[in-house]
């Protein structure tokens, strides 16, 4: 610099560039995510009553979380559809995807960049839009999959209607959505295992299980191991399709957490009732990721010891 | 080379590209309807005259609001992302690669972790609460703002890792040559992670614009975003299918450009924004 | 113990042609080495020998068997590579013993094996360490190890030194060489280092742009190159090469105004690139009719060597000489002063400056 600034001015306006860059984002987060949760928290101790458009508090004290945990039955058929689902999809992404990057990996592809580009479509065209795809396609009289079935002189299925069904058509969907990334990261994975360590696998195993088996599963349980853990808490979010393909039906049989909520809030306005299940669902969920995030550290810290 | 070679690469194309088919198949199928007359999708006609009188009503009949859906949902993602890039990359810059004190910088990551994390079904009850009680429920600030706080993590985590991927040492030699912390950022940073910004500005564009769950608890009529609009089609007592397969189709153009055009941009985010 | 033999054996990728068809044969218990240049093609050959590649053309033998379609682990070849490629997740032993574990190999036979193994590589106290706790040096000790296990037919080393310092760079190449010899295996060394081939290897294979340009022991590749591009590959300080006439006058063959006798007579009357190496000038203080002029530009102590750089009439010449050996000129020679030097003519090699080819009397 041509021009001498005193020392102390400098140290000053770093000082108010740390101030200025990280505040927006504190602001953003105490405001929208920090203060809604004390929000809830408050809201969940009191009956919301709405009265031409003006809303009215009476405190209950704890009778929301009471009638929660006592008399509840939808919502914990939700916890207990969406803990299945999260086990159930996320296995089968894994073992889905995963198969494919190591074939891939393994065999290589043809049309490399056609083929991510497919891959990617789920993963950015809105989930709206794919509840909209297979509501259409799972429909009873003119979806694409009941057309095929009687191609092949099969009887039409009610995908979405049957209450045994049903679940596992949303569960389809959804491993048809997640699976491509779940590859992605697999195979972005195994591009990035040591050539040379592949290469020397080679001259030892003697067949294809055993080099999956004591080496690239080894050298990927890291990535797959936190792939798990995500895909597992991020199902935890699922809504839209479910709001699109059944909303929760028929009867419990496809009801997630997620969508107990919102009815709760948004159709049957019981603010104070939805706030107790909110806070519910958010610490259970928020307490999950912690542990989880333990487990991580723990298992890194226990591999860099040795 | 060998026979075991080539069965191998057989096989592993059948595979990926059995799978691709499983996505594009339903995905053609129900565009296609787009392009087909109402009687055609119902008597299930796979070769159908072509007609672009979904659209036509869609876009321009008096009844639907599609055409404003779009700009709604265009307006949102645009402003909402623009902000989200242009905070995230300031504070990403600071917590990456300044000195910042451990009580500031641990909240901010943790919170923003845990917060990604969660349903966002928890929160939009109390968004819905507290836009209403200051009386900006149904209002484009509302929608907006809410989308920045919602994709805030991702793009702070996006950015993060870019600003990781820039040497130290960049920083100590543009120190030496006396710069401040925010010339350090105007002139090293902000140069530097231009190709990053990009990839999490894609990510973050597409996130907002295909929300769901925020635009349809906290829009009104009047601010209503596509996604909304295309769930609205769809519960209707009478499915206006063709409309539906249009609205679909063009509320895809985003994703599809962003595909064609900025493919490895995308792959980069997801990926940099999975590793975390 | 085997024969290694390659017939025809030719690698593209794409329409680069990296090897075109190559024939060798490698001895049963012989120690080679592949060197040349970086992209000479010689990584890609020792991985073709290992069934890392495939090739395009050609057959592959071991013993007179043909192993061109058999995977890599059916090879019972041992490969130690550059980075020594450990598997990180196994401790030591693991890693020595796995591809025994993987054939199946009788558990009281391994356990034999391993130790033998440790003992001989004086690793036995870090058998349960994982590779990220062990030093470079000690990780390329675990991966001979590894392939010493498998008492394979041959043995490949995809550089496995250079990723050592240079002290325990010197000190694993005669461990290594020793090694060879106690195991009695057949050994292919690919390195960019002339030293490391030519202190080890029985043969040294030099290979350019895929092409082989010569195969012979350490001692013929240096006195007898068979072409410029062999000279000067091998040799360090390199060889001096200088362009220039070999003109025969009423008799009397000059190069550059210096008499040469009539044992170069074959090359008269053309141009020639002469090679000399540095430890084949003499150097003088005063001139004679068989002496260039030399005008010394720097001086470069090593402390066994000393070597001077500078110009004479027919070019800039690097020489060797001996500071113990030579009047202290050594230690009073210095940059700008004026010398005469002379070229000892039986080590003088003419080649042909178009096509490099060597030219020798008859």
């Amino acid at each position: 610099m041509n021009t001498m600034i005193k020392p102390g001015v400098v140290i000053r306006r770093n000082k108010r560039w740390l101030v200025l860059s990280l505040a927006p984002v504190a602001v953003f987060f105490m405001v929208l995510s920090g203060f809604p949760v004390l929000n809830l928290l408050g809201l969940s101790f009191f009956d919301v009553e709405w009265r031409e458009g003006a809303a009215e508090f009476n405190y209950i004290g704890l009778e929301n979380y009471r009638r929660l945990f006592l008399e509840e039955t939808i919502y914990w058929a939700g916890v207990r559809n969406t803990l299945v689902f999260a086990v159930t999809v996320v296995t089968c992404q894994m073992v889905l995807g995963f198969s494919m990057a190591l074939a891939v990996k393994r065999a290589g592809s043809v049309g490399r960049t056609i083929l991510t580009g497919i891959f990617l479509l789920p993963i950015v065209i809105p989930p709206i839009v794919i509840g909209t795809m297979w509501r259409l396609v799972m429909g009873r009289e003119f979806g694409l999959a009941n057309t095929l079935l009687r191609w092949f002189g099969l009887n039409e299925v009610d995908w979405l209607g049957n209450p045994d069904i049903a679940l596992a058509s949303v569960m389809f969907v959804d491993i048809w959505h997640w699976t491509p990334f779940v590859f992605l990261l697999m195979l972005a994975g195994l591009e990035s295992l040591d050539e040379e360590v592949l290469d020397a696998a080679r001259l030892d195993v003697t067949g294809f299980w055993q080099e999956v088996r004591h080496i690239v599963l080894p050298l990927m349980l890291p990535t797959i191991l936190i792939t798990v853990i995500f895909r597992v808490i991020l199902s935890f979010k699922v809504f839209d399709e479910v709001y699109l393909l059944t909303s929760g039906g028929p009867g419990t049989a496809t009801e997630v957490v997620n969508f107990s909520i919102y009815r709760t809030f948004f159709r049957q306005d019981q603010v104070g009732y939805g706030s107790a299940m909110s806070v519910v669902t958010l610490f259970a969920i928020a307490l999950t990721i912690i542990l989880a995030r333990g487990v991580l550290a723990r298992r890194r810290n226990a591999e860099d010891a040795g | 080379m060998t026979l075991r070679r080539t069965s191998g690469r057989v096989a592993a194309n059948v595979l990926v590209w059995g799978y691709a088919g499983i996505i594009l198949l339903p995905t053609l199928w129900v565009l296609s309807n787009a392009f087909k007359y109402k009687i055609d999708i119902i008597t299930g006609a796979t070769l159908s005259p072509v007609t672009w009188s979904n659209f036509e009503q869609l876009l321009f009949s008096r009844q639907s609001q599609f055409l404003w859906n779009l700009l709604n949902s265009a307006f949102v993602a645009v402003s909402s992302t623009a902000i989200v890039i242009v905070i995230a990359t300031m504070a990403a810059f600071t917590l990456g690669r300044l000195r910042v004190p451990g009580w500031v910088r641990w909240p901010i990551l943790g919170w923003a972790l845990l917060f990604q994390m969660l349903p966002t079904l928890t929160f939009v009850g109390s968004w819905y609460v507290m836009w209403s009680a200051i009386g900006l429920h149904g209002t484009y600030v509302s929608v907006i703002l809410t989308h920045v706080v919602h994709n805030l993590p991702m793009g702070l985590f996006l950015m993060l890792s870019f600003m990781f991927a820039l040497p130290h040492e960049i920083f100590q030699a543009a120190r030496m040559d006396g710069c401040s912390n925010s010339q350090m950022f105007w002139r090293v940073a902000f140069p530097l992670v231009r190709g990053g910004m990009i990839a999490a500005t894609a990510l973050i564009f597409i996130f907002s614009w295909s929300d769901f769950a925020i635009a349809l608890t906290l829009t009104s009529p009047a601010t209503m975003t596509a996604p909304v609009a295309i769930a609205t089609f769809a519960q209707e007592y009478d499915i206006r299918y063709g409309e539906m397969a249009a609205g679909t189709l063009l509320s895809i153009v985003p994703a599809l450009i962003l595909i064609l055009v900025g493919q490895r941009f995308i792959v980069r985010g997801l990926l940099a924004g999975a590793v975390k | 113990m085997a024969t290694v033999t390659l017939k025809g054996v030719r690698k593209k990728y794409g329409r680069v042609e990296v090897i075109p068809p190559i024939d060798l044969e490698v001895p049963s218990g012989e120690f080679i080495a592949l060197v040349g240049p970086s992209g000479s093609g010689k990584s890609t050959l020792l991985r073709i020998i290992a069934g890392l590649e495939e090739i395009d053309a050609g057959r592959i033998f071991v013993d007179g068997k043909d192993v061109t379609q058999t995977e890599p682990s059916d090879r019972d070849m041992a490969m130690v590579f550059q980075s020594y490629a450990l598997y990180p997740h196994m401790t030591v032993a693991e890693n020595m013993i796995f591809a025994l574990r993987m054939r199946g190999t009788d558990p009281t036979e391994i356990a034999r094996r391993l130790e033998a193994a440790l003992k001989m590589l004086g690793m036995s106290e870090y058998a349960n360490r994982r590779p990220g706790q062990l030093s470079g040096g000690q990780r390329q000790r675990v991966a001979m190890g590894r392939a010493i296990v498998r008492q394979p037919q041959v043995f490949l080393f995809d550089e496995p030194l250079s990723n050592l310092d240079a002290k325990l760079r010197a000190a694993t190449r005669l461990e290594l060489r020793a090694l060879h010899d106690q195991l009695g295996a057949t050994s292919v060394f690919v390195t960019h280092d002339q030293i490391e081939a030519m202190t080890m290897a029985d043969r040294i294979v030099l290979l350019d742009g895929g092409r082989i340009q010569q195969i012979g022991t350490p001692r013929e590749i240096y006195r007898e190159p068979q072409n410029r591009f062999v000279a000067s590959f091998i040799g360090s300080p390199e060889i001096n090469m200088l362009r220039g006439m070999l003109a025969s006058a009423a008799g009397r063959l000059t190069f550059e105004g210096l008499p040469l006798s009539e044992s170069l007579q074959a090359a008269a009357g053309r141009e020639v690139d002469l090679g000399i190496r540095p430890e084949h000038i003499r150097v003088w203080p005063d001139a004679a009719p068989d002496r260039w002029p030399f005008e010394v530009d720097a001086v470069e102590f090593t402390g066994h060597d000393a070597f001077l750089v500078g110009k004479t009439p027919a070019g800039r010449v690097t020489l060797r000489i001996d500071p113990d050996n030579d009047r202290g000129l050594a230690d009073s020679v210095v940059a700008g002063q004026q010398l005469h030097v002379q070229l000892q003519e039986r080590h003088i090699l003419l080649f042909n400056p178009d096509t490099g080819v060597r030219i020798t009397n008859g």
